[in-house]
């Protein structure tokens, strides 16, 4: 009876020297990373909400603001053509990708999924813009759409046209175009990786059923890859106040008024305006994030409410 | 008369999958031929002079003109002033830069988030949960107008224009994002007799980590360090906000790509540049397509 005490006890020690052993490894492997985190994620938000109330003078002098920043934001927002402009092309931008690409990147992703001829190579050939830098695809557009098509048109229509990002009633869909054009590939991976982990046996079953293409992608796949739709469409909605679209890539800091989305306008202020911009500029990202954050939380509770698959 | 309803709906399956597949092929062709055709445009334009761009714009070159990339490679330089001194990179240096910190992010980056996601998917502790929970709100969660602050924080502890401070300090902390789940779910994968075995044998939680599942995961971790890589060399925004002093490749092309002196404002010349960065990320590719194309699955090793 003692020995069998003992014994309980020696090994209610030896666990507990295992899982002190455990929990002080776990803690070594998170420490750094999570401290770094910790300080640059957490810290430069804090610092984010206090530059918010801060005004900067001319020789670099921070006060206390008070609600200014906020009230210029607001001013700003209702009254300054650029950010009605920014917020008009920044829909624009995501409707028309939600709208063309989001059905595309799903019918190839899906068809490429059915052993497409010549899968394989799409596959690679759709991957390989993602390689690429932006810049370097920028470099290749901007001269193909200035220079080379209207020499085409030219040449072969005898039609004399300007440079398609020059010209004012080209520029917009020609820059939403390069998105498309460098972008595509990105989304199909996204969606060939979710319809990839579908069960192949659910898919045998429903094929003996007799479920045809269509009835497949609509009672199948799409339920069971709405979870990665859903989250990509609410993630994008978020890009409407802070994707620039490329431009900063296209145009440095000058691209036309016309074009500009609200986050190239923020972006181009903070190099071109220096620190007494930062305290507005904070202000509105702060109040971007107070409107949008419960916007997508409810978006997403929204989204578990409706997925075919809960 | 139920025979001729089946080969009806038999003939109405063939031909929604067959409008399908066309539909998508045709998409395939035409995005396939989109793609090319500006990429061999320009590669061929870079190798023309101005007058043979001008009458010749989609032929041959007409002499290929390799001096434009010898002219690329002495002009294609970014300077950089601070109160101190100043100093113009060439392209050498760029590209040396581009490596450098190519090499070190994708490390950095690729480590910290391996031993992060081994931590909480071995150890599942309540905080292990917690961060799961969060990394995933992190990725739905818009935070906007975070880079006036970031910059100030940067400079505050000294890692603006640093290049240790850039490329190890501020990648110390990159383990947030979908990889994260993947790499998760990897280290789950992996059979837990292996690690049980090892401790029966005596074997710590260091050994097994270091001498079992990294082993083990090696090919995932070399697939993150490759993609790490390849954004990390593409990535002109970075070094131009935040290493300056440090300038790469990537962005010294977004700085040659506003040049106008007469030697390198013309259209072939940029076109060469931009060859100049494309090159190395395509020979990479060419190398390991397979593995970054393929999905990672690990070997089967218990010890027989």
């Amino acid at each position: 009876m003692e020995t069998r005490i003992k014994e309980k006890e020696k090994n209610k020690t030896q666990w507990s020297k295992m899982r002190r052993a455990d929990l002080i490894f776990y803690v070594c492997l998170i420490v750094i990373p999570l401290l770094q985190f910790s300080i640059f994620w957490f810290g430069s938000k804090f610092n984010a909400i206090f530059l918010a109330f801060k005004l900067y003078d001319e020789n670099g002098n921070a006060s206390f603001a008070g609600f200014a920043n906020f009230k210029k934001v607001i001013d700003n927002v209702l009254h300054l053509k650029n950010y009605h402009i920014g917020m008009r092309n920044g829909f624009l931008f995501w409707l028309l990708n939600t709208v063309t690409q989001t059905p595309l990147t799903l019918l190839i992703a899906y068809s490429l999924s059915k052993k497409l001829p010549g899968g394989k190579f799409f596959k690679v050939v759709l991957f390989a813009p993602s390689l690429a830098s932006t810049m370097v695809m920028v470099v290749l557009y901007e001269y193909f759409c200035e220079e080379a098509i209207p020499a085409f048109m030219l040449t072969l229509f005898h039609k004399k046209i300007g440079g398609l990002i020059s010209t004012p009633d080209t520029r917009f869909i020609t820059l939403w175009l390069f998105g498309f054009w460098n972008g595509f590939g990105s989304g199909f991976l996204m969606y060939a990786n979710a319809i990839t982990s579908i069960s192949d046996s659910i898919v045998e079953a429903a094929e003996i059923d007799g479920v045809n293409f269509v009835q497949e992608f609509i009672y199948i796949t799409f339920p069971m890859i709405y979870n990665t739709f859903a989250i990509q469409l609410i993630v994008s909605l978020g890009g409407i106040f802070s994707t620039q679209f490329n431009l900063y890539e296209f145009y440095g800091y000058g691209a036309p008024t016309s074009i500009q989305t609200v986050g190239y306008y923020q972006f181009i202020r903070i190099f071109l305006g220096g620190e007494r911009e930062y305290p507005e500029l904070t202000a509105f990202g702060l109040m971007t994030t107070l409107v949008f954050a419960p916007l997508m939380i409810g978006l997403r509770k929204l989204n578990e409410k409706i997925d075919p698959m809960h | 008369m139920e025979t001729t309803n089946v080969i009806k709906q038999k003939s109405r399956i063939d031909v929604t999958f067959v409008v399908c597949r066309v539909l998508a092929l045709g998409f395939l062709i035409l995005y396939v031929i989109a793609l090319f055709i500006p990429v061999i445009w320009g590669i061929l334009t870079s190798f023309k002079d101005k007058v043979d761009f001008y009458y010749n714009m989609f032929g041959l070159p007409e002499k290929w003109q390799f001096e434009n990339y010898l002219t690329v490679l002495k002009n294609f330089k970014v300077p950089y002033r601070n109160s101190e001194y100043s100093q113009t990179f060439n392209f050498g240096q760029m590209l040396f830069n581009s490596l450098a910190y190519s090499v070190t992010t994708s490390f950095v980056s690729s480590a910290s988030m391996f031993v992060i996601a081994y931590a909480t998917s071995m150890y599942r502790y309540k905080f292990s949960e917690f961060l799961d929970g969060f990394i995933m709100v992190l990725m739905v969660l818009p935070i906007y107008g975070g880079m006036a602050s970031e910059i100030q924080m940067m400079k505050a502890f000294g890692l603006f224009e640093n290049f240790f401070g850039m490329a190890v300090v501020a990648k110390l902390g990159s383990f947030t994002g979908l990889w994260y789940f993947i790499v998760q779910n990897i280290f789950k994968g992996v059979p837990k007799a292996f690690a049980e075995s090892a401790k029966l044998d005596g074997a710590g939680n260091a050994t097994v980590f270091f001498r079992i599942y990294i082993p083990l995961t090696a090919g995932m971790f070399a697939t993150l360090f490759i993609l790490h890589f390849i954004s990390a060399w593409n990535d002109y925004l970075t070094p131009k906000i935040y290493l300056s002093n440090f300038p790469t490749a990537a962005y010294g092309l977004w700085y040659f790509k506003t040049a106008t002196t007469a030697d390198v404002a013309h259209v072939s010349v940029k076109l060469a540049a931009s060859m100049m960065l494309l090159i190395p990320i395509m020979i990479l590719f060419i190398i390991f397509h397979e593995k970054l194309m393929n999905n990672i699955s690990l070997a089967e090793g218990v010890k027989e």
